[in-house]
Parts: structure tokens; C-alpha cells; sequence
């Protein structure tokens, strides 16, 4: 699946600029789409989400992955 | 960096910063690969099939999709199309990753091809520079691939170690990885449109049509947003 991909768009040579667009969004859009769900998983997910995007607009990765886990872990042993 | 002419790094020097760009993700993998084995233990695969799973796939969504599969016989082709569809965007991955592969062997291109997962297309796309280097590529790739196998395999040893990795919020790592991943891409023309379209799309294909849906949906509604904004006054800011 992985090389099929690219085995089926290499034949394609130039690439028109809305398909160049198009491709350059795919890792920012399907990472998106994965993460989504957490709005509906559970009241301690979606709170641990919110603070985790306020982590990564201001820390490196580490810093980020521990605070995530933690907020949830918080947020789940208090019951949400 | 000192000598101002000199040529570009060598391939050693490139194979090791590959090495430690993925050297968090790495560790943020350890927990899921111990998880998959421990699950996989309990879902009566022997080792070798969990190992074999692993080393094939490669892709924790689709191996936790097949180890529900495993517990409840069905046709293979059911198994196969269900567990694509929770991966379907390694097709989609493939397409724009392969594009900066052009300088590779073939051999090479299909071999780096078969190991891309998603952090892996992430820090290329942020850190490979306009032509990927072979040796920075493999340099993410192998430890991570190393790591997915080895924890697989200690997991399943351990079987019952990790039973509940949601009290510490180990199973909340990934997520939060994914989120600093989109916060890396804030900045990108169009990525707060793209971000925005396929959070929704996902969310109510999620709702609507239940996962893996959401996944390609919110995807294709995020590429499309992306293609259809390139050149609009919008998305020169």
C-alpha cells in the first residue's frame, strides 16, 4: 500500500499546483482526522486534548507528552 | 556548518541525525509496542505471529485492528479491507513521501516505502530538507522499526506487565504526540484551513459513519480544503 501509492502518482510527472497543494496538506490533514475522535472519547480525553494543544504551541515534544499524559491520568483518577 | 564550502554531511553524519530526531518518538512508541504484545498475548497469538505481525505490518492501528479480528473468525477479505481502511493514508503517504525518493535506488525507495509510518513522514516533511536523504530517512526508520519489534516481543513476555496503561495516560502519548506534530505544521499555508476541515470531517464521519471512516474522510476533506485554497488571496498570508 505504502509504495503502491507513489508507484501510481510517479507516472504522473509534473504536478499541477492544486494537486502539489493537495499533497504537501496529506500528514497535516490525516493527522487531524486520527486525533479527531478524542473530542468524543471520554470528558478526561477531550480536556487532556485542550491542554495538550496548549502545551505544544509552547514546549518541545518531551515536555508535550508528559504534560498530555499526565493532565489525562489527573483527569482520570478524579473520575472525569 | 563551520567550513563554509564544505560538502553536504556525510552519510554516517546523516544516518545519526535521523537517529535522534526519532529518538522521542522512539520512546513514545516503547509503551504501545508493549501494549500490542501484551494484547497479543492475550488475544491467544503464539509469539511468532505477533512477531510476524509486527514486522510486517508495522502499524500499530491496523495490528490493534487485527488483533480484534483475530478473537472473532472472519473472511479474510472482511479482515484485510478493515484493516486497510485504518491505514489507508500510508497509500496517500506514499504518493507525497516517494516524490522527494526520486535520487534512490528502486530497491532502496520500496524498502524506505514499506517502513513509513506516521512520524516518520512528519519529520522528513519538517527536517529532510527539498531532497530527502537516503541515510537521514533510514536513520529515522530502522531504530523506530527496531523498537516495534523488540517491545512486541518484550511485551508479550511480559504479558500481563502493562495491564493498565491508562491509569499512568501511557495510552494518551500518541495523541499528544499527534498534537505537537500539528502544532509543528502552524505557520504553513492553508494548515489552519486543512486542520480545521478535517478535524470536522473526521468528527462527523466519526459520529455518523464510526471509525476507521473518519480517518479517510477527514483526510480527503482536509487535502481537498488544501487544494482548493492554493493561489486564493487567503492562502498568500
Amino acid at each position: 500500500m505504502r509504495v503502491g501509492g507513489h508507484i501510481i502518482l510517479s507516472r504522473f510527472g509534473r504536478l499541477h499546483p492544486r494537486v502539489e497543494a493537495g499533497l504537501e496538506a496529506v500528514p497535516a490533514a490525516v493527522i487531524a482526522a486520527l486525533v479527531a475522535p478524542i473530542a468524543l472519547a471520554s470528558t478526561a480525553e477531550m480536556l487532556a486534548g485542550a491542554v495538550t494543544v496548549l502545551a505544544a504551541l509552547r514546549f518541545s515534544v518531551l515536555p508535550t507528552l508528559l504534560i498530555g499524559a499526565l493532565a489525562v491520568a489527573a483527569l482520570r483518577a478524579i473520575g472525569w | 556548518m563551520l567550513q563554509s564550502n564544505a560538502a553536504s554531511p556525510s552519510s554516517g553524519q546523516e544516518f545519526r541525525r535521523g537517529a535522534r530526531d526519532i529518538v522521542p518518538i522512539v520512546i513514545a512508541t516503547i509503551p504501545f509496542g508493549l501494549v500490542f504484545g501484551t494484547a497479543a498475548s492475550h488475544a491467544q497469538m503464539t509469539m511468532t505471529d505477533s512477531v510476524l505481525l509486527s514486522a510486517m505490518t508495522f502499524a500499530g492501528a491496523s495490528q490493534f485492528a487485527a488483533l480484534e479480528f483475530w478473537a472473532h473468525p472472519l473472511p479474510v477479505g472482511t479482515i484485510l479491507v478493515s484493516v486497510s481502511a485504518v491505514n489507508l493514508r500510508m497509500a496517500l503517504y506514499g504518493a507525497a513521501i516517494g516524490r522527494r525518493m526520486q535520487d534512490w535506488s528502486p530497491l532502496a525507495r520500496y524498502l524506505g516505502l514499506g517502513l513509513l509510518t506516521d512520524p516518520i513522514v512528519a519529520l522528513a516533511e519538517l527536517n529532510g530538507g527539498s531532497r530527502l536523504r537516503m541515510a537521514y530517512y533510514f536513520g529515522l526508520a530502522v531504530p523506530l522499526y527496531v523498537n516495534w519489534i523488540a517491545t512486541t516481543v518484550l511485551g508479550f513476555i511480559a504479558g500481563s506487565l502493562i495491564t493498565n496503561p491508562e491509569v499512568v495516560g501511557l495510552d494518551f502519548m500518541v495523541t499528544a504526540y499527534f498534537i505537537h506534530l500539528l502544532a509543528g505544521f502552524r505557520g504553513r499555508p492553508s494548515a489552519g484551513a486543512t486542520i480545521l476541515t478535517s478535524l470536522a470531517g473526521s468528527l462527523a464521519a466519526y459520529a455518523l459513519l464510526g471509525p476507521p471512516w473518519h480517518i479517510i474522510t477527514g483526510a480527503v476533506l482536509g487535502i481537498a480544503t488544501a487544494a482548493a485554497t492554493v493561489g486564493t488571496p487567503e492562502a498568500k498570508t
